[in-house]
């Protein structure tokens, strides 16, 4: 019998800890989520703008519009994971975006714009006013600013054609909200007639549910807004790769320009060898990627000729590996950008 | 009269007039073909690594002692013929403050921690080169050439071409094999490589072991006029890695070259120097052939599977950790003692 | 009870690591620089006075007999309980220590404190014992990773100390580095505590 009251007693002890443990696990995970998304976030934002401008994540804010027959809140504008400069390097965007959104709500409201009939041609000068007011003013322009298409309304057609165009060019953007018929249809469209041409403007019309997929993982565009231009210019892409290197995955993420030139490269996780192979994820060897395309991307040490990548001394096997598949990743996924497509 | 009384003295009654101090100096003696021969090859730069290795061997042992208050031993060449077996497994561009580390450790950490001469679990050059080989990488794998005798890179200290050796060539190819080139690139590397350039050292590598030759002349002396080493380790030893090179180490099945294999790298300087010392060996003959045996494995399955292109330093390291091991399970029986 | 007496004991009498040999599987592991040894020797002080806090308190309802079972069940919530909350709402924190936190459930430290001390001792002694064996480990793990950074990489808390011309032993950031620290350390301890 005094064994059945030991095992009650030890069980007793792990439903107590159990039941605190999942307790806390529902009260952290969302949080913990969060921060592994943002963590990411800021990984990938970074190739593009370096580690030395750090970045401030913004939370998500929805910006809603009531819809005057139904008196449903509606959403209009979403903003997920903005990332913006430090205020002390570039003050303008946050402040300047959220204004202009508050205005371009409150005049969606303010005149009764959600007439479900007339919305798209009504909702599209807004669209492009706030995008403009967007290019003016930000120089970097993350994935998502993210515009809510509500109802079906929003297809590309032969009239708004030409301020798609002009809109996909300067931004992402991110169909949210829209239900999932009005999506195909969407994509669809921009697949069959006019792929080619927003592929050459360098953009890639992806959405939640149906990103670009390669290799299984998700790849987006990313943009960047130059004043020199006449236009908004495309800034690249970031992708992933995570070759086999001594003793572990190599998780990296690439970012890179539109000819294929690398941006940046920051490897994420990896397990090598300390001291040797681990210095993968040393600035001095991620740098040395930058600025290279598939034609360099070798080991001195290997490929004299053409190599341009300083391998670690004594960890040539991790250097290799981190080398040869970036090449790799890149070779493919640029002959998928080239070909237009999936 | 005290010398009257009867002496009881425990064992050992039969004594030999070999003495710790004579057999190291026939090894410093059979190791000088050798050491003429590195020079010879290799220049200057080779003198320097080797009277370095010596000079902080012999210095660093006569520190230790002093520091642990113990008789002074350096008289007797045990760190002398440390110096230099470790200055025979480095390559000869080696900087000399690095050559020293590696002989202060072989010496403070592989002997003196467990209780100097005699006490040492692992062969100490082995454990010097061991450490030098996980510390600065870069230098223990670029060899240079040999080089022309008097010319200008034979007189330099520094000036050096690096070059691979033959057993990193070797590897490299394999790996490109693994990878998926063409299965006779192997035959290409074992042509490249003169047989005769291999046994009289005429190719890039560690300082000592590259000249076959010489290693065997000093070899024989040790083995044949003082007879010193048995047979026993060195004859497995290098079978076992020639019989799997055989087998094993080429294109196909019972297509190696077992000559190359035997004569790169350093074999022939570990069967005969280091794997026979007295104090890491095992003491039995039984022993001894499973020290060799097992240690030609462990060099085999490093030199084809192992991120290395060379095992013998790491084969006998490991075969040393076994030997208390062997001697264990190989102790004759005691007269009169019954098998439990 | 003498504060002053207890972290004597913590720090060298009894230190976990040099003298108990208590969580050498975490020293080994993490010590390659000064930041990891300080990172995982704050971790284990938190959750070692935690779960002497714990223990201590339910001292009287754990039955001897299953005590170990009971300790393990305590000390494995405690450390997933800290993994989580750091991980939701001290971000910056858990970046620096996250790697370091489950390793905490397999140190013996804490299941030797909460054996030979907790268990038997009342809240503020195990409070104290907690504290200072905690500031016992993280000693020695900064000591064992500043020497295995210095000599093993030429830096200290990342700062390069050396010129370029510096070539750092990398054997001493690996796990060998480890042993030969631990060793010698422990070496001179003892010799020098021979010597008085």
């Amino acid at each position: 019998m005094n064994i059945v009251k030991l095992g009650v007693i030890l069980m007793i002890f792990c439903i107590v800890a159990a039941a605190s443990l999942s307790y806390v696990n529902q009260l952290t995970a969302g949080e913990i989520q969060k921060n592994r998304e943002q963590r990411e976030m800021i990984a990938k934002r970074n190739l593009f703008i370096g580690d030395t401008l750090d970045l401030t994540i913004f939370s998500d804010g929805e910006y809603k519009a009531v819809n005057p027959e139904t008196g449903e809140d509606i959403l209009l504008f979403e903003f997920k994971n903005t990332a913006i400069l430090k205020p002390e390097v570039d003050l303008g965007y946050f402040k300047i975006a959220k204004k202009e959104v508050e205005e371009v709500v409150k005049k969606i409201n303010d005149e009764q714009l959600l007439d479900t009939t007339k919305v798209n041609e009504k909702l599209m000068p807004f669209y492009k006013a706030l995008m403009e007011a967007f290019s003016s003013q930000i120089k970097f322009l993350p994935q998502t600013v993210v515009v809510g298409v509500f109802g079906t309304n929003l297809l590309i057609t032969e009239e708004n054609l030409p301020l798609y165009k002009a809109l996909y060019k300067g931004s992402a953007i991110y169909f949210v909200d829209a239900e999932d018929k009005a999506d195909t249809l969407l994509l669809e469209k921009v697949d069959q007639t006019y792929r080619k041409e927003i592929i050459k403007t360098g953009s890639i019309l992806f959405n939640q549910n149906q990103s670009l997929e390669f290799d299984g993982q998700v790849e987006f565009p990313v943009f960047h807004y130059d004043k020199a231009m006449a236009g908004n210019q495309f800034l690249g892409y970031v992708i992933k790769a995570a070759p086999s290197g001594y003793s572990s995955n190599i998780e990296t993420l690439i970012g890179l320009d539109g000819h294929g030139k690398i941006i940046g490269l920051k490897v994420v996780s990896q397990q090598e060898t300390p001291g040797l192979g681990a210095k993968v994820q040393e600035d001095w060897f991620q740098d040395q990627f930058k600025g290279k395309d598939i034609n360099s991307l070798y080991l001195r040490k290997k490929d004299p000729k053409k190599g341009k990548i300083d391998a670690i001394t004594a960890a040539t096997i991790s250097s290799e590996a981190l080398t040869k598949g970036v090449r790799e990743k890149l070779t493919s996924f640029m002959t998928l950008i080239k070909e237009g497509g999936r | 009269m005290e010398n009257k009384k009867l002496l009881v003295t425990p064992a050992p009654h039969a004594r030999t007039s070999e003495t710790v101090t004579s057999v190291m100096m026939d090894v410093v003696v059979a190791l000088i073909p050798a050491i003429l021969a590195s020079v010879y090859f290799f220049g200057i730069k080779a003198l320097v690594v080797i009277v370095t290795c010596i000079v902080f061997s012999v210095a660093s042992e006569y520190v230790c002692q002093r520091l642990m208050k113990r008789p002074i031993t350096i008289s007797d060449y045990s760190a002398v013929v440390t110096g230099i077996l470790l200055a025979f497994c480095l390559p000869p561009t080696i900087p000399w403050y690095l050559a020293a580390v590696g002989a202060i450790f072989a010496i403070v950490i592989g002997k003196m921690v467990f209780g100097g001469l005699g006490y040492n679990l692992f062969n100490p050059a082995l454990v010097g080169r061991a450490f030098l080989l996980a510390s600065w990488p870069v230098y223990m794998t670029s060899w240079s050439g040999p080089e022309k005798f008097l010319e200008d890179k034979w007189m330099s200290l520094s000036d050096a071409t690096t070059k691979a050796s033959a057993l990193s060539v070797f590897k490299e190819t394999l790996m490109a094999v693994k990878k998926g080139a063409p299965i006779d690139s192997l035959k290409e590397v074992y042509n490249n490589f003169s047989l005769s350039d291999l046994f009289l050292g005429n190719v890039p590598g560690s300082l000592g072991e590259t000249s076959v030759l010489f290693l065997l002349l000093g070899a024989f002396y040790l083995w044949f006029y003082k007879k010193h080493i048995t047979w026993h380790i060195p004859v497995t030893y290098i079978g076992t890695v020639g019989l799997l090179a055989w087998l094993f180490g080429g294109p196909a099945f019972m297509q190696g070259n077992v000559l190359f294999h035997v004569t790169a790298g350093g074999l022939i300087l570990g069967a005969f120097f280091m794997a026979t010392d007295m104090v890491t060996s095992p003491i039995t003959k039984k022993g001894r052939i499973i020290f060799g045996i097992g240690a030609g494995i462990i060099v085999f399955v490093i030199r084809i599977f192992g991120g290395y292109p060379e095992g013998v330093c790491y084969s006998i390291l490991l075969m040393n950790a076994a030997t208390p091991l062997i001697d264990r399970y190989t102790k004759p029986r005691r007269f009169g003692e019954v098998k439990a | 009870m003498n504060i002053i007496e207890a972290f004597k004991n913590g720090l060298f009498k009894e230190n976990p690591v040099f003298v108990l040999m208590l969580g050498l599987c975490p020293t080994l592991g993490v010590t390659s620089s000064l930041e990891n040894g300080l990172g995982i020797g704050l971790a284990t002080t938190f959750v070692l006075i935690g779960s002497n806090l714990v223990i201590s308190l339910l001292k009287s309802v754990i039955p001897k007999k299953i005590r170990i079972p009971i300790f393990i069940v305590v000390i494995a919530s405690f450390v997933t309980l800290v993994d989580m909350l750091m991980n939701a709402y001290f971000q910056v924190l858990y970046e620096k220590l996250g790697i370091f936190i489950p390793l905490i459930v397999v140190n013996c430290v804490i299941l030797g404190r909460a054996e030979a001390f907790a268990s038997k001792n009342g809240l503020f002694p195990s409070f104290i014992d907690a504290i200072s064996m905690g500031a016992g480990f993280t000693l020695a793990l900064s000591l064992i990773g500043s020497i295995r950074e210095i000599t093993g990489n030429g830096t200290i808390l990342n700062i390069y100390l050396f010129g370029s011309g510096f070539e750092p032993a990398l054997i001493m950031i690996l796990p060998p580095g480890a042993f030969f620290t631990i060793g010698l350390l422990v070496g001179a301890k003892k010799y020098f505590e021979e010597r008085r």
